[in-house]
């Protein structure tokens, strides 16, 4: 047997936490225990009867997790194939949906800016949308349907939105396929009206972002006027949650240097006002558009932004945020290098990534189906890269962003190695602190 | 001469909560289908 080249392991209170990034299987050994298997994997191990017993127990436990794997076994086609039923599974159907490129709103740091153009989905445009993607759901026999809405900002154009939703949702409900709709909003039109219809149309999940506490998010996201959002967005968030509690809400927090440090003072808003544990946070780093060749000063690079995002993670945990994630493995980079995954413009064009909505990465379209780009995407392979055919982190992170890999490199068929390759084991030392604190170190063994 | 079980491991049929996304990406749910917290 030999330790999996996906055990990931690191020294933790007189001994070794081992994780196994390919199935998330995360052990603690004690220092005599990781030194015994490190001898049995070089064939120096000489044991008394007496603890042959116990150290075979331990043998097996790893075995059974994955951790010892036959030598053998070649675990990059292991990840291959888990990434494969990934990759081209369409059990379930995701379609993101540009309503409208337009916005009532001029954020500052918009890098949709200047593509900004005055097009809204029609309404042939939208019945052509969900008549293709009835007609995919049929051929690929799925059972779950998500639709997310994105734009611009997806409520101008509310009546694309209503004919999407009145015809996928009969579809659905007809062939008892799961119906979820989602949506990125910028939070200034949930009107009460437009919410009850979302929550008749199985409204599952919406992400509104808040850029920190008022002073600060009043400069950043306005009204083309200039006027301050907050309030209003502020106000919307607590009517979601409270008239439908069963919806996640996502706030969505968008940093650069200008306003990270003031973050904990928009979390503490959140506990004064109730909301932490209602709602979900996300930490978004703002990056520079495509033609943009140096990161600006105001931006994070890749590494620092690894040590803001621990340090916010730690004031989310002081503050009393619910610690609810796991320690699973995603295999792919992201949606768009799956085949069940596909962003619709409002012309009916195809994207595989929201940030690279420009002709030269259109995939195709409603009226002519794919082109050779989408293949280029759903082809992206990690283990053609040498970085990434050694990296314990592979499963973790699928070689990385595409959109950033082309964007330092100028082709997605290239890695990128994401702050998680910095972050990573501070990251799941805190989580075990958090999860079992105290645990490790008892004197008795646990299985 | 000791272990101690953390985390089993995950069923590949039943992946729902993978690892917080990467904060680059506009909408983390294409990533994975929850955030962190």
């Amino acid at each position: 047997m030999k330790i999996s080249r996906f055990a990931f392991s690191f020294e933790y209170n007189d001994g070794v936490v081992i994780f196994n990034t390919l199935n998330s299987a995360v052990v603690y050994l004690d220092k005599e225990a990781f030194d015994m298997l490190i001898k049995y994997c070089s064939n120096e191990l000489r044991l008394d009867s007496a603890k042959l017993g116990r150290f075979n127990d331990i043998l097996k436990a790893l075995e059974s997790f994955h951790i010892l794997v036959p030598e053998e076994e070649n675990e990059n086609r292991t990840y291959r194939a888990l990434t494969g039923e990934i990759k081209y599974s369409k059990s379930s159907l995701k379609y993101t949906i540009l309503t409208t490129y337009d916005c009532n709103m001029s954020c500052t740091y918009c890098v949709q800016q200047e593509e900004r153009k005055n097009v809204y989905m029609s309404e042939d445009t939208a019945h052509k949308v969900a008549d293709w993607i009835i007609y995919n759901a049929k051929s690929s026999n799925c059972r779950l349907l998500v639709i997310n809405y994105y734009g611009g900002e997806p409520l101008l154009n509310f009546n694309a939105i209503r004919i999407l939703n009145d015809k996928l949702k009969d579809f659905c409900d007809e062939w008892n396929i799961k119906f979820m709709v989602r949506m990125i909003t910028n939070g200034t039109l949930l009107s009460d009206r437009i919410l009850d219809y979302l929550l008749d149309t199985n409204l599952h999940g919406i992400q509104i972002t808040l850029d920190g506490p008022k002073d600060l998010h009043d400069k950043r996201r306005i009204f083309k006027d200039g006027s301050g959002s907050f309030d209003i967005v502020y106000g919307n968030i607590k009517k979601v949650v409270y008239r439908a509690p069963d919806v996640n809400v996502a706030v969505r927090m968008n940093l650069d240097k200008e306003n990270y440090r003031e973050i904990p003072r928009l979390l503490d808003l959140l506990v004064n006002d109730h909301l932490h544990d209602k709602v979900f946070i996300s930490f978004g780093r703002i990056i520079p558009p495509l033609k943009c060749r140096e990161i600006p000063p105001n931006m994070f690079a890749e590494k620092e932004f690894s040590k803001i995002f621990l340090w916010l993670i730690k004031e989310c945990i002081k503050r009393g945020f619910p610690f609810s994630w796991s320690l699973k493995p995603t295999f792919v980079s992201c949606a768009a290098v799956c085949s069940n995954s596909l962003i619709i413009d409002p012309n009916g064009r195809f994207y595989k990534c929201l940030d690279m909505i420009q002709d030269e990465f259109c995939v195709g379209s409603i009226n002519d189906g794919f082109n050779y780009r989408y293949y280029e995407w759903v082809s992206r392979d990690p283990l053609e890269y040498d970085v990434c055919r050694n990296c314990t982190l592979l499963p973790l992170c699928g070689g990385g962003c595409p959109r950033l890999a082309y964007y330092t490199k100028g082709t997605i068929h290239s890695p990128y190695c994401s702050s998680i390759k910095y972050y990573f084991k501070k990251f799941l030392k805190m989580y075990i602190d958090e999860k079992y604190k105290g645990r490790i170190g008892e004197s008795s063994s646990t299985g | 001469m000791k272990i101690i079980i953390l985390e089993k491991p995950v069923r590949y049929a039943l992946l729902k909560e993978p690892l917080p996304p990467p904060p680059d990406c506009p909408d983390p749910d294409l990533y994975c289908q929850k955030n962190i917290f």
